[in-house]
């Protein structure tokens, strides 16, 4: 880890850091604001109703896996649903994606990765301190947004718990981790940035269409194992209030899987083009 | 089993680097020594970069061995950056960096080095460092990165098509510094495809092309080797025959002018043509260029 690269490469996404937070903020904010209105007046069998005019796979798509549309008259299914589920993933793991082109993909397209390699630095600390510096602010626009979310419905006086928030801000973390870690496999073994995005972006929305579509088709549903969002349940950690083990297991395994092959190939890989 | 030598500021034997299957260098064997500016001189997509990029341990051979103050390029290249000062051929700054805090950025990567020349170079090249890079002309881009290649006064300098950009009052001060540095005692490996710049500055010069080292001469005993071209005007007609020398070439004629080509030693074309009436003779100051030339036409 080299300390000098590390400030440097906070310092550059500071900006869009900021702008994030305060976009993340504003979606907090409407989503808790709206959320007394659904609990108001509308009876869980109207609101059944009401559903059963939409195509499933519709809801399945737009709610995500694991959640029942009756949860939605719940305050942990309200928030999973408008937020955590999918569209907070879609935010931040986008970001992820920008943030993992900034760790090898940018300097090598830019020409600026032989600068920095005249300097005393390793292949390898390079993606080691790029890694560190996208994972901390990942982590806390996941945990900015748990919290904020804790605070905001606080003042409504919407019960949220804050261990609940806490362990889906961990699991969203985990889930940003695997997109960065993933898009940035991917600019190492394609040599560029473009491509990798495309790739990961693909991936990781057929990841959510065939979690979404498994509970509608059985045969859909013997290979949901293979998306990543089958391990990750906002409803659950919120209602249940504890980590899941195998969850957080498959998380850390693709994690440091996708982590030691970047690193491997890259530090044998040459820093240039002919 | 290759042996560590610790002879060479730079020291390569059969370097090869292939690019799946087209060739970057092949068999490159050469040295450099301790207060030498060495020339490397060779045609755009000869070679020169890649043989530098192996030097600096950015590409991997494929084969062979180089050595930089007896460290193994890719064994050691860390211990090697931390001696060396490296100016890219293709310059790529930070754009929205301003120059100054692009210089400290890379300054604090040699922690345990002092960049001790950063104001003199600064005011020597006349950089005001306030602007954003973006900004920057290319030649003031290219002065920013010689100061990062030379501001921690590093021992050995490699530089690659380093004048790219700069007027030639500037080229001139560049010059001088590199110069300073030679008399201090450092080693300057110095890549271009300018052969007066070679010339002028460099002990010894390899000629590369197509990857491969055609030469590696005395930049003063090249000169000896020079191409002269003779442009004599006789009185009278003469016989051609005369001309039937080794190192003599006839490249024209028209009536009794005649434009000739003389390689290396020219007593003997001189002795020749003392026999005759000339109305009028020119010889074209040669450069190492041509010496260059003929080395390629050779080759090919």
């Amino acid at each position: 880890m080299n300390l000098n690269l590390l400030i440097n490469s906070l310092k550059e996404r500071w900006l869009s850091t900021l702008a994030f937070t305060g976009g993340l903020l504003l979606y907090c904010w409407t989503i808790v604001a709206i959320m007394p209105m659904m609990f108001t007046g509308i009876a869980a069998s109207e609101w059944e109703k009401f559903m059963s005019k939409f195509p499933k796979e519709l809801l399945s798509l737009l709610a995500g896996g694991g959640i029942d549309v009756t949860q939605l008259l719940t305050v942990e299914g309200f928030i999973s649903l408008e937020l955590f589920s999918l569209w907070w993933i879609i935010i931040v793991g986008g970001f992820a994606i920008s943030l993992a082109m900034g760790i090898v993909a940018k300097d090598t397209n830019e020409g600026t990765m032989e600068l920095l390699m005249s300097y005393p630095l390793k292949r390898e600390t390079i993606i080691i301190t790029r890694f560190l510096s996208s994972s901390i602010i990942l982590a806390f626009l996941a945990f900015f947004t748990v919290y904020a979310t804790y605070l905001i419905s606080t003042f409504n006086d919407i019960p949220l718990t804050f261990s609940g928030l806490t362990i889906v801000g961990l699991y969203g973390w985990l889930f940003f981790e695997v997109i960065l870690l993933f898009t940035l496999f991917l600019t190492i073994i394609l040599k560029e940035g473009g491509g990798a995005t495309l790739i990961s972006f693909t991936f990781f929305l057929s990841s959510h269409i065939l979690n979404a579509l498994a509970d509608l088709h059985k045969t859909i549903d013997k290979i949901s194992f293979l998306s990543i969002f089958k391990y990750y349940n906002p409803v659950q950690y919120l209602l249940e209030k504890k980590i899941d083990l195998t969850h957080l297991n498959i998380f850390l395994v693709i994690i440091i899987s996708l982590f030691t092959l970047s690193v491997l190939i890259y530090r044998k890989r040459d820093i240039s083009t002919l | 089993m290759v042996q560590k030598t610790n002879n060479y500021v730079i020291k390569t034997e059969k370097l090869t680097k292939y690019y799946g299957k087209a060739k970057g260098i092949e068999d490159l064997s050469l040295f450099v020594e301790q207060g030498e500016v060495f020339g490397f001189l060779g045609p755009n997509g000869s070679g020169k970069t890649t043989t530098i990029r192996l030097l600096m341990g950015l590409l991997f051979p494929t084969r062979g061995n180089s050595f930089v103050f007896g460290l193994n390029t890719v064994t050691e290249s860390l211990a090697i950056r931390e001696r060396v000062g490296y100016l890219p051929g293709d310059v790529h700054l930070y754009p929205h960096m301003t120059g100054k805090s692009l210089l400290n950025y890379l300054a604090n990567f040699k922690p345990h080095k002092k960049p001790v020349l950063m104001n003199q170079l600064l005011e020597r090249l006349n950089i005001d460092l306030s602007k954003k890079i973006k900004e920057y002309s290319k030649g003031n881009k290219q002065k920013i990165a010689i100061v990062a290649a030379l501001m921690h006064d590093p021992d050995l300098l490699i530089l690659d098509e380093p004048t790219s950009g700069l007027d030639p009052v500037m080229q001139r001060e560049f010059y001088n510094i590199v110069k300073e540095f030679k008399e201090r005692g450092k080693a300057v490996f110095l890549s271009s495809h300018i052969m007066s710049e070679i010339e002028k500055n460099c002990q010894r010069v390899g000629i590369i092309q197509k990857g491969k080292l055609l030469t590696i001469e005395n930049v003063e005993a090249l000169s000896q080797k020079k191409v002269r071209y003779a442009d004599i005007i006789f009185r009278t007609q003469i016989p051609l025959e005369i001309f039937n020398l080794d190192n003599v070439k006839l490249l024209e004629q028209h009536n009794q002018s005649l434009r000739l080509s003389v390689k290396g030693d020219i007593n003997l074309l001189l002795r020749v043509l003392a026999n005759y009436e000339i109305e009028e003779m020119s010889l074209t100051p040669s450069s190492i260029e041509d010496t260059f030339f003929e080395y390629y036409q050779k080759e090919a």
